[in-house]
């Protein structure tokens, strides 16, 4: 990371610094709008950590994986579980989210082993499977021993502490209100930093080149000494690693987890996330989960005073618009730019050379 | 007879119901060069395959004092066996430069593979002009030299090869050979699997004849190439 700075030149540097100055002052702005906008955007970076996740499977190994909410799912209710009143145990969130972690990172695994010959389509039904499983777990153990509370999910849900320092409070500092949410992101910002640095390793380590020959020619990666199995295992445990830490936080922001959150929609919404972005490379990935995470919410919030203002009234109902216009623009978005808004370098070639060979 | 480098007894693979190969065995010993041909379907590329452990199969299969039967096909590269698969199979996201690395991927010899990957830059020099490209832009026969460079990263004693001229044209397919002579004069043990028997045989010293899956001529290229049936058979005449 040092090495990183130092070779910056100083142009980057100040940019860097911008970057930095916009980020702190951001949910200042946006709470100006509303607390509720802080909270869109507390749950957009947890989207770019799901996003991020997930790309370790898909984009990293291709491993295309319709199930990967079920890891957020795990991470949520082991989180739920062990702060809450649902079985009296209150412990600390840096003893749980570890624990949520491990628990998502054996999930993943006990997905992999199984899968490991299959791919593309068979792999994809299967994880589809899997998290749907997941999912009806969560709703039906409530009997004959209540563990999860069944489709009323489990509510009370502690907030991060340290110490008498609550992020699920308003404290002032220095004549700022810092609200709950305002906390959070910045708790969310830090966490999101480490998990970008730990992505770049990974994709420039001998594992991320391992998973890359993985993807290209299984037979020839093999050949060539990679031990394919382990190698894969490793991209769904780290992947689901991801979206446990992710939905240990997720729990203790929201404060109530039901099984609700972790339908398939939700799979398939990160999975857009990754492939609108572009597959492979973190920054789009990132920049996928940011747009797909705000693009829904704005519309929520002009779609109905646009149509109202052209029409008098409101014609289409607003949800259903706004998942209209947001599908239209996926289309067109893959339409157009296939390879997503910001492909990884060797993807974007590869997709050139493609439609040059084409005319 | 020295002593073998590989030694296969009895290799039998089966597909569900259909047997493949159905009973071979043959060997190699150190610095020869060895081709296995016959037509589509005979069960080469099984053969071939099994021996790199990429599918199941039974019989013996001994090499360098191993028993390859017994291991798995990751391991096999740091034991000096390596396989240059049918199809090439290079990484076409990788730059080449990426591509010959991923097969010193057992090593942590960082210097001396940097200096391997020179020895393949000087004999493969298009693959130096190209370093920095993706595998994916090179044409069908630089994709060959990629995926037989890539072998030679690993070191191998023996190296397998299937079908290396698939799918080229004749001047690629000579071109490929000559490659492969050049390795096998550094001192590799060579097992070709080829459809091309008349160029098989000009570069090996020896041959097997594979038909429906068992050997059904062995003898020394020459000999098969001046075989009648071999010559009705495979040499187009």
């Amino acid at each position: 990371m040092a090495n990183f700075i130092t070779s910056l030149d100083k142009k980057n540097k100040l940019g860097l610094a911008l970057i930095a100055v916009a980020l702190i002052v951001l949910p200042f702005v946006l709470a100006s709008a509303g607390t509720a906008w802080v909270r869109i955007l507390n749950f957009a970076i947890l989207y770019v950590f799901l996003a991020l996740g997930l790309n370790i499977v898909v984009g990293f190994a291709g491993l295309l994986d319709l199930g990967y909410i079920a890891f957020y799912a795990v991470g949520a209710y082991v989180y739920a579980l062990l702060a809450s009143p649902h079985f009296g145990l209150h412990l600390p969130f840096w003893v749980i989210i570890p624990i949520g972690a491990a628990v998502a990172c054996v999930a993943g695994m006990v997905l992999g082993a199984p899968t490991l010959k299959l791919r593309g389509d068979y792999l994809a039904i299967v994880t589809l499977g899997f998290g749907e499983i997941v999912r009806v777990f969560m709703n039906n153990l409530s009997n004959p021993i209540n563990v999860t509370n069944g489709p009323k999910g489990i509510t009370l849900i502690d907030s991060f502490k340290i110490g008498s320092f609550d992020l699920g409070k308003s404290d002032v500092f220095g004549g700022l209100i810092f609200s709950g949410p305002i906390k959070y992101y910045y708790l969310l910002l830090i966490v999101l930093l480490a998990v970008i640095v730990i992505n770049k390793r990974l994709q420039d380590s001998r594992i991320g080149r391992a998973w890359v020959a993985i993807r290209e020619d299984e037979v020839a990666a093999k050949a060539a000494g990679i031990n394919t199995r382990n190698i894969k295992l490793l991209a769904f445990a780290m992947g689901a690693s991801f979206g446990g830490i992710a939905g240990g936080m997720f729990a203790a922001i929201q404060g109530f987890v039901s099984p609700e959150s972790f339908v398939l929609t939700e799979s398939t919404m990160i999975l857009a996330m990754v492939v609108l972005g572009g597959m492979g490379n973190i920054w789009g990935v990132i920049a996928g989960a940011l747009l797909l995470s705000f693009v829904p919410e704005l519309l929520r919030y002009t779609v109905q005073p646009v149509q109202e203002a052209l029409f008098g009234h409101a014609i289409i109902e607003p949800e259903v618009l706004r998942m209209l216009i947001f599908g239209i623009a996926l289309v067109l978005t893959m339409r157009f730019m296939p390879a997503g808004l910001w492909p990884e370098a060797r993807h974007r070639r590869e997709m050139e050379a493609k439609r040059e060979g084409k005319k | 007879m020295a002593q073998a480098l590989i030694e296969v007894l009895n290799l039998e693979v089966r597909y569900g119901g259909i047997a493949a190969v159905r009973g071979v065995s043959f060997a190699v010993e150190p610095g020869e060069m060895v081709c296995v041909i016959g037509a589509n379907g005979a069960g080469k590329t099984s053969t071939l395959k099994a021996l790199a452990r990429m599918i199941p199969s039974s019989g013996e299969i001994h090499y360098d004092h191993l028993r390859v039967e017994k291991m798995l096909s990751h391991e096999l590269i740091s034991k000096g066996l390596a396989l240059v698969p049918e199809g090439r199979g290079v990484f076409a996201r990788l730059t080449i430069r990426e591509n010959l690395l991923m097969g010193a991927y057992h090593r942590n010899d960082t210097a001396d593979i940097d200096a391997d990957l020179d020895k393949i830059f000087v004999m493969l020099p298009r693959l130096k002009e190209r370093e920095k490209q993706l595998a994916g832009t090179l044409s069908g026969g630089e994709q060959q030299m990629l995926a037989i460079g890539r072998a030679i990263m690993g070191r191998p004693k023996l190296l397998l090869l299937d079908e290396p001229s698939m799918g080229l044209a004749p001047i690629m397919v000579e071109k490929i050979f000559e490659v492969i002579k050049g390795v096998a004069a550094q001192g590799v043990t060579v097992l070709l699997v080829e459809q091309n028997a008349k160029l098989a045989l000009e570069i090996c010293s020896r041959g097997y004849v594979m038909e429906n899956g068992r050997i059904t001529v062995a003898d020394t290229s020459a000999n098969l190439l001046a075989d009648s049936r071999v010559r009705a058979a495979y040499l187009g005449e």
